[in-house]
C-alpha cells in the first residue's frame, strides 16, 4: 500500500490547499494517508513513504516546521535522492531553500537544501493568475492557478524549476521559471488548489506514485472546469 | 493650517457634487470626499476634529452589522452619533465620515463617533484616531488577497492598537482574545449551545495548537471554526472567562439569557436565531454595558432592533418560502455558517447559489471554496442546488468533491436560464445565497423566483 504522509496539516491548510490531499484520496482511495502533527515524529523519518506533502503556512507557523525539520535535514536530503516524491504548496517550497528573510532584513535559516532564498514584504501582498507549462515525457501539461503571497523567492532555479511561465510569473516577478525542483520534490507557489485545478497535473504526481493509467476523480467535471479556465487564461492579459 | 482647511472644504464640496451627481455616475461615491481630502492633505486624519468619544468596530465577520447596531442602539438611548455605516472602511471612508462630522471651523457635530474599521487599516486609522473602545468581532480567515489568515490579522490589529483604548473582546475567538492581552480588557462569549460539538467540525480551524506550546488545543466546545472555548492540556493555556455570557437560548419566544460580570442574568429579545447574530448582539451587549447603558434600558432598547435588510430577506409566494441569506464570498467563515444555518433549516429546499464576484472582472481566485465547507449542504432536505454565473462550473465541482450527488447539482452561466432548472414544490424554501458584491443579481434572482412560482401556479 503506497503511504503518503501529509505534514502538519494543523497549521499547513491555507488557501484550500489541503484539498490537494483530500482530492488525492478520491483519485487513490487505497493510499495509507498519514497525518504527521507539530509534536510528532514525521513518518518519512522512520521509514520510506511514497510521498510526502506540505502545504501553505501561517508564517509562524512556518517557523516552526523549519525548527521541527531542521534535525532532519539529512534524512529529507536522503529522502529526495531516493526518489521520493514531495510537494510543497504555497510558502512551505520556503522551509527547503537557503534562508527567509524578515522586512527588517533579519534572517530565518532554513533547511538549505536549494540555493534559494525568500523575502517577505508583510504589507505588500501579492497577487496574479497564473499559467505556464510542463513536460510529462513528450507530452506538454498546461498549469492554471492563482498566486497569492507575501514573498518573493530569488536564486538560480533555472536548472531546478517546476513550471515555464506563460502568464504571471515564476519565483519572483522577473522570473519565467516557476517553483523549485528536484528529481521528485515540487515545490510551487501556484495555488488553486493546484491537483484540483489542474486534472493532468494530478494524473502525472499519480505517475509518480507509480500509478500506470492513472484517471482523476469526477474526471469529466474537472477537465470541464479545467478547460474553461484555459480558454479564459489564454485571452486574459496578466501584467505582474 | 491653509492646506488643511483647503482640504476640508474641498472635501466637502466633493460631497455635495457627490450627492447631486451620483445618480448620473451610478455611484454612491461614499468615501470620495475621504479620497479628495487625503490628496489635498495627507495628514488630514491627524488635524480634524474627532467624536469625543470614539468607538472602533473591527473584525472580519460581523462589522458593519455591529456598526449599525451600535449606531442603532446609542442613538435609541438618546446619544448623538456619527458614523460611517454607509461609508467604506478604510483609510478613506473613515476621512470621509470624520469630514463630514466636521463643521466647516472643524469642530465636531457629534458627541460620539461609531467607526467600523478595516482590519488591515488599523496601523493608518489608530496613529491619528485613538479609539475610546476598540470592538472586536472575531478574527478569522478573509479575502486571502489581502489578509490571507488570522494570525497575520492579528499582528495589524497588535501593532496599530492605543495603549489607551479598553478593548471589548470575544473570549469564545483564541486569535483575537489574545489581543494585549497586559492589559485589562472586557470580554463576552457565548455559552454551551444546542448543536455545538467538542471538536471542530468545519474544514479550517486556525487555533489547533496551543499558541504557548504547540500541543493540540482541547475544545470543550466549539460553536463554528474556532469559536468556542478551549484549553491546553500541556501547559494550562485557555480561553478566557467572560465577563458577559449568553447562558441560554429560547428560539420559541427569542429570548437569550445573559450574565452580567455582576452575576446578573438579564433576559434580551433575540434579533435573529443565526449564530453570527446571536454573537453580534452579545457584543452589543457587552460594548453597551460597558459604556454605561443600564441593563433595563438595554433591554428595552434591543426590543426593537433589527438587521440590516440587504443582508437577509424573505417572502412567502404561493407557500413557497423565498429567502435570500448574503454569504459573502471570499469569506470561507461566513458561508460555511450560512451553509450551516440553511441545512439545519426544517423545509425541503433548494438553493440558488451566487457566490462569485467573476462578473467583475476576468477571473478571479476561488481557492476560499476550498476553505468552505459545502459538506454541510450535503443534506437529502435540499435536493436542488443551482449555481448561477460564470464560475458556476467549479462551485459543482466543490460540491461533487463534498459528496454531493451529481443528480442535485445544476450549472447555469447566465441568470436567464435559472427558471427551467428550479423545481418549487410546495411548501417548500428557495434560498438565495448571494455575495455582498451580488446585491443586484440576488434582486434579479428574486425576481425570477417569483414569478416563476406564480406562472407555474397560474398554468397548474
Amino acid at each position: 500500500m503506497r503511504k503518503i504522509e501529509i505534514l502538519y496539516p494543523e497549521v499547513g491548510n491555507l488557501f484550500g490547499d489541503l484539498f490537494n490531499m483530500n482530492y488525492l484520496k478520491q483519485c487513490l482511495p487505497d493510499a495509507d494517508y498519514i497525518e504527521t502533527h507539530l509534536n510528532e515524529t514525521p513518518r518519512f523519518a522512520q521509514e520510506d513513504v511514497d510521498m510526502i506533502y506540505i502545504g501553505p503556512l501561517p508564517e509562524y507557523a512556518q517557523e516552526i516546521a523549519i525548527e521541527k525539520l531542521m534535525p532532519l535535514k539529512e534524512r529529507l536530503e536522503e529522502v529526495i535522492d531516493k526518489g521520493t516524491v514531495i510537494l510543497a504548496t504555497g510558502n512551505a517550497q520556503e522551509i527547503f531553500g537557503s534562508y527567509i528573510e524578515n522586512d527588517d532584513g533579519s534572517k530565518i535559516q532554513c533547511l538549505g537544501l536549494f540555493d534559494a532564498y525568500a523575502k517577505r514584504k508583510m504589507m505588500d501582498r501579492f497577487n496574479t493568475p497564473f499559467s505556464g507549462t510542463m513536460k510529462d515525457g513528450d507530452e506538454t501539461i498546461r498549469i492554471v492557478g492563482f498566486k497569492s503571497q507575501f514573498t518573493q523567492m530569488y536564486g538560480d532555479n533555472g536548472n531546478s524549476y517546476v513550471f515555464d511561465v506563460e502568464k504571471g510569473c515564476g519565483i519572483n516577478p522577473e522570473s519565467k521559471k516557476e517553483g523549485l525542483r528536484r528529481k521528485n520534490f515540487i515545490g510551487t507557489n501556484v495555488l488553486g488548489p493546484i491537483m484540483i485545478m489542474n486534472p493532468p497535473f494530478t494524473r502525472y504526481i499519480m505517475k509518480l506514485l507509480g500509478v500506470a493509467q492513472p484517471t482523476v476523480a469526477f474526471e469529466e467535471d474537472a477537465e470541464a472546469c479545467y478547460r474553461i479556465r484555459l480558454d479564459e487564461f489564454e485571452k486574459m492579459n496578466v501584467e505582474v | 493650517m491653509i492646506r488643511f482647511y483647503f482640504a476640508l472644504w474641498a472635501a466637502k464640496a466633493a460631497k455635495v457634487l457627490i450627492r447631486l451627481f451620483h445618480k448620473v455616475i451610478k455611484k454612491e461615491g461614499t468615501n470620495f470626499p475621504g479620497i479628495v481630502a487625503l490628496k489635498l492633505c495627507p495628514n488630514i486624519l491627524a488635524r480634524i476634529v474627532k467624536p469625543r468619544t470614539v468607538i472602533a468596530v473591527t473584525g472580519t465577520n460581523g462589522k458593519t452589522t455591529m456598526t449599525n447596531m451600535i449606531s442603532d442602539c446609542l442613538e435609541a438611548a438618546g446619544y448623538d452619533v456619527t458614523s460611517n455605516r454607509l461609508g467604506s472602511n478604510i483609510i478613506t471612508g473613515i476621512t470621509a465620515a470624520l469630514v463630514n462630522n466636521a463643521t466647516l471651523f472643524n469642530k465636531s457635530k457629534h458627541d460620539i463617533g461609531v467607526l467600523e474599521v478595516d482590519e488591515r487599516s488599523s496601523i493608518l486609522v489608530y496613529e491619528h484616531v485613538k479609539p475610546t473602545y476598540l470592538v472586536c468581532t472575531n478574527l478569522s480567515r478573509d479575502s486571502l488577497s489581502r489578509n490571507p489568515h488570522p494570525h497575520y490579522i492579528f499582528d495589524v490589529v497588535q501593532k496599530g492598537l492605543p495603549k489607551t483604548t479598553k478593548l471589548i473582546l470575544n473570549a469564545d475567538d483564541l486569535i483575537s482574545a489574545r489581543l494585549k492581552t497586559d492589559q485589562k480588557n472586557v470580554y463576552y462569549g457565548t455559552g454551551h449551545m444546542e448543536g455545538d460539538s467538542d471538536e471542530c467540525r468545519n474544514i479550517v480551524n486556525d487555533i489547533q495548537v496551543c499558541p504557548v506550546c504547540h500541543t493540540p488545543l482541547v475544545y470543550d466546545y466549539v460553536h463554528y471554526n474556532h469559536i468556542g472555548r478551549a484549553h491546553c492540556p500541556a501547559c494550562g493555556f485557555a480561553s478566557p472567562e467572560p465577563d458577559y455570557e449568553a447562558v441560554s437560548f429560547d428560539y420559541g419566544t427569542m429570548r437569550m439569557q445573559v450574565r452580567d460580570k455582576n452575576g446578573q442574568i438579564y433576559s434580551y429579545h433575540m434579533i435573529s436565531n443565526s449564530i453570527f447574530n446571536l454573537y453580534n448582539e452579545v457584543t452589543v451587549i457587552a460594548f453597551l454595558r460597558e459604556f454605561g447603558i443600564e441593563p433595563d434600558k438595554l433591554v428595552d432598547i434591543l426590543e426593537n432592533v433589527t438587521i440590516v435588510s440587504t443582508r437577509y430577506r424573505n417572502s412567502t409566494v404561493e407557500g413557497i418560502d423565498v429567502i435570500s441569506n448574503m454569504a459573502k464570498g471570499q469569506i470561507s467563515t461566513a458561508c460555511s455558517v450560512v451553509f450551516d444555518y440553511v441545512s439545519k433549516q426544517p423545509k425541503e429546499k433548494e438553493i440558488v447559489m451566487m457566490l462569485e464576484d467573476a462578473h467583475f472582472g476576468d477571473s478571479e481566485n476561488l481557492t476560499y471554496i476550498y476553505d468552505t465547507d459545502f459538506e454541510f449542504l450535503n443534506d437529502e432536505k435540499i435536493y436542488n442546488i443551482v449555481a448561477v454565473g460564470k464560475r458556476a462550473q467549479d462551485f459543482v465541482f466543490r460540491m461533487l468533491v463534498a459528496g454531493i450527488p451529481k443528480e442535485r447539482l445544476h450549472a447555469v452561466a447566465q441568470m436567464k436560464d435559472l427558471a427551467p432548472e428550479l423545481v418549487l414544490k410546495d411548501g417548500e424554501a428557495v434560498y438565495i445565497l448571494y455575495d455582498n458584491y451580488s446585491v443586484d443579481l440576488e434582486n434579479e434572482a428574486r425576481n425570477i423566483i417569483e414569478n416563476t412560482i406564480r406562472e407555474r401556479k397560474n398554468h397548474a
